[in-house]
């Protein structure tokens, strides 16, 4: 992930659950999008 | 989370949609959203445990935390931060990037240590240029 460069491919296609069951991350980026990985839940 | 959530009004405005992946077992996401009170929020809770796209995004995972983590903690502490419970990898590090619409990316930040989090400010300042050049490009309704 670089700045001014595309989300890259591996991330867009990786699998995340959601509470409405699997999707790709890429699926979930519509429009400006803030992504932010946890350390953990809580 | 926590210095996040206080400025999610500010990124909804900005017309940021934010979408917050964990590494817990998805038993755990539901609790997790409603611990932190984002029903109703344009916020998508996600959960990854194989880590792929912690992986796919660079981030870190020590084979331990060193004296830096346990500084942090103790200031965490000392500022009366409530650690909850948790469910993840306590070893995995952190992280977060701003897409703009065409998935170009426009701010990244990676954790080099527990406590080193993205600041809110930053996240929401990179989200107001984004918002300026989106609407000098005219794409905003």
């Amino acid at each position: 992930v670089e700045i001014g460069r595309p989300v890259p491919t591996e991330l867009r296609l990786a699998e995340v659950q959601g509470l409405d069951g699997p999707a790709r991350l890429g699926d979930l980026l519509r429009g400006p999008t803030l992504v932010v990985f946890l350390r953990q839940f809580g | 989370v926590d210095g996040l959530r206080t400025r999610l009004d500010e990124l909804e405005r900005l017309g940021v949609s934010v979408v917050l992946v964990g590494n817990g077992p998805p038993s755990a996401l539901a609790g997790f959203v409603r611990e932190v009170s984002l029903e109703g929020r344009r916020v998508t809770a996600v959960t990854d445990p194989s880590r792929a796209s912690y992986r796919a995004a660079g981030l870190r995972r020590p084979r331990m935390h060193g004296l830096r983590a346990a500084i942090e903690l103790a200031q965490s502490l000392g500022a009366g931060y409530l650690h909850r419970r948790r469910a993840g990898d306590s070893l995995q590090l952190g992280g977060a990037f701003l897409a703009d619409d065409g998935g170009r990316v426009v701010y990244v930040h990676r954790s080099r240590s527990p406590g080193d989090l993205a600041d809110p400010s930053d996240v929401v300042q990179a989200a107001l240029a984004l918002f300026v050049e989106r609407r000098a490009r005219g794409r905003l309704v």
